[in-house]
């Protein structure tokens, strides 16, 4: 298809959305636009594993200098909601790999339960994070910085375990909570324009890759922060 | 060769990339195997919970003596494997364009090189002080801090922190705060400490906060002083070294 084709394609209405869309000008034709974006999105997600990868960085260098705050810290940390949450988004990551491909085989009843079960999942994660771990530690006086105040330390370093660890699952759930939202746009564009199909899913693929990554990094923020003593 | 042959020019494909061939579509992971893959993911996870309770047991309850870095290496091992597979299948790295996989190993080698600069940065800084000890602090001990208050707000909660200053760790001045505003004595904070700790019938004395109870850990410190021990800490101390 040339150029001028796509410029001068009439569209229709009553063709759902990803029919209807057209790639920009300056692609050669869809694909292209496609791998463009992308390539794009891999690069962004490179800067967030860079991101955390400092954070990794100052665990690693934390834990070598002050073993024993660390492993007093860790001791406070329940085992089964880092589990359980780990679950939830190993789960999330399966429906959302499912919804996209719904997207590309065209079924956009499942495309949507999939994209909803998703979202759920990520609200799940973020309560469990927010109301059995955060709230309870911080009415203890766990707290990140100069606001620690709990005076039962079982390490005179402990205050730094604590730094790291909010910092690092904070970033994270700051991460979940970006994907529901571009999970939820997503999820609209779907209900309202039937926007994803099997030759326009450009939106649903980058989310779902983010959503991954988010996964990717509580993979291994789950073992460091949980079940290494 | 075929370029040489003489072509019409399209001035919609003035670069010539049709010749480079077509697309060959978007790779549809199949039913199968996602399902394998969350499966396999749910068994691992399942297993590094398993081990690393497992590992628990065998050193506080068997009194086994499991070296120090095995709990590190079976926890890392398991959550590389599960790692790959998200990566591979999930985010479809094995099925798309090399490109993609070669952007993320970048970013591998970028943390390697953090993780490696960064180590030899804090391994060596103890050469480094004598030489360097009127020009640079020796930072980042977290034994110190003067902080002149604030006000902070956070989770609908105000919270005035007031004007700070301490030698010692932050958690040894919250216990002096402690103690001091509540006036109880040594053996009824031991007493309360163990309580905040679940820790009733331990063998291990209570005698320091800084004495936790026994727990596996990675290789010893760098530091081969007790935390506690930092601010004394001959080689990290630029007083003590001023003599030089």
């Amino acid at each position: 298809m040339s150029t001028i084709d796509a410029q001068t394609r009439v569209s229709d209405p009553a063709q759902p959305g990803w029919k209807r869309y057209k790639f920009a000008d300056h692609f050669r034709n869809a694909e292209d636009e496609f791998d463009a974006c992308k390539l794009g999105f891999w690069l962004f997600l490179a800067t967030e594993v860079l991101l955390f990868s400092g954070l990794f960085c100052a665990y690693a260098m934390f834990r070598v200098k002050y073993p024993e705050a660390f492993a007093a810290g860790s001791h406070h940390l329940n085992v089964w909601y880092g589990g359980t949450n780990t679950l939830v988004l190993l789960a999330s990551s399966f429906t959302v790999a499912m919804a996209i491909r719904c997207a590309q085989l065209n079924n956009q009843k499942w495309l949507r339960i999939n994209l909803i079960i998703t979202i759920i999942c990520a609200f799940l994660f973020f309560f469990i994070k927010l109301n059995f771990e955060y709230i309870p530690k911080w009415g203890e006086g766990i707290r990140p910085g100069l606001l620690y105040s709990n005076p039962f330390a079982g390490d005179p370093m402990e205050p730094i375990w604590w730094s790291v660890y909010y910092a690092a699952t904070g970033i994270h759930a700051l991460h979940v909570l970006i994907g529901a939202g571009l999970l939820i746009w997503c999820l609209v564009r779907s209900f309202r324009t039937t926007q994803y199909g099997p030759t326009h899913y450009t939106m649903l693929e980058n989310s779902g890759l983010y959503w991954h990554l988010v996964d990717v990094i509580w993979i291994f923020l789950f073992p460091l922060l949980y079940l290494i003593h | 060769m075929k370029a040489e042959t003489a072509k019409t020019f399209d001035p919609n494909d003035p670069h010539g990339f049709a010749e480079l061939g077509e697309h060959h579509g978007h790779h549809i992971t199949s039913t199968k195997m996602l399902i394998t893959v969350i499966l396999i993911l749910v068994a691992l996870t399942g297993l590094t919970i398993l081990t690393s309770e497992a590992e628990t047991y065998l050193v506080k309850e068997m009194g086994w003596a499991l070296p120090e870095w095995v709990n590190v290496a079976v926890a890392m091992s398991i959550a590389l494997v599960k790692g790959a597979f998200v990566l591979l299948i999930f985010m479809a790295l094995r099925y798309e364009n090399p490109l993609y996989s070669i952007v993320f190993l970048f970013c591998m080698f970028a943390f390697a090189l953090f993780l490696g600069l960064t180590g030899m940065d804090i391994d060596n800084r103890g050469h480094v002080y004598p030489w360097k000890v009127h020009a640079i602090n020796a930072g980042g001990t977290g034994v110190n801090m003067n902080y002149p208050g604030g006000t902070i707000h956070v989770l609908g909660e105000t919270i005035t922190l007031p004007p700070t200053t301490y030698t010692g760790s932050l958690a040894n001045h919250v216990k002096e705060v402690y103690i001091e505003q509540t006036g109880i004595s040594e053996d009824e904070y031991h007493r309360r400490w163990a309580e905040a700790n679940h820790i009733h019938e331990h063998h291990d004395t209570l005698s320091s906060p800084a004495r936790s109870i026994a727990r596996t850990g990675p290789s010893g410190a760098l530091d081969e002083a007790v935390p506690g021990e930092h601010a004394q800490d001959a080689a990290h101390s630029p007083e003590t070294n001023s003599g030089h």
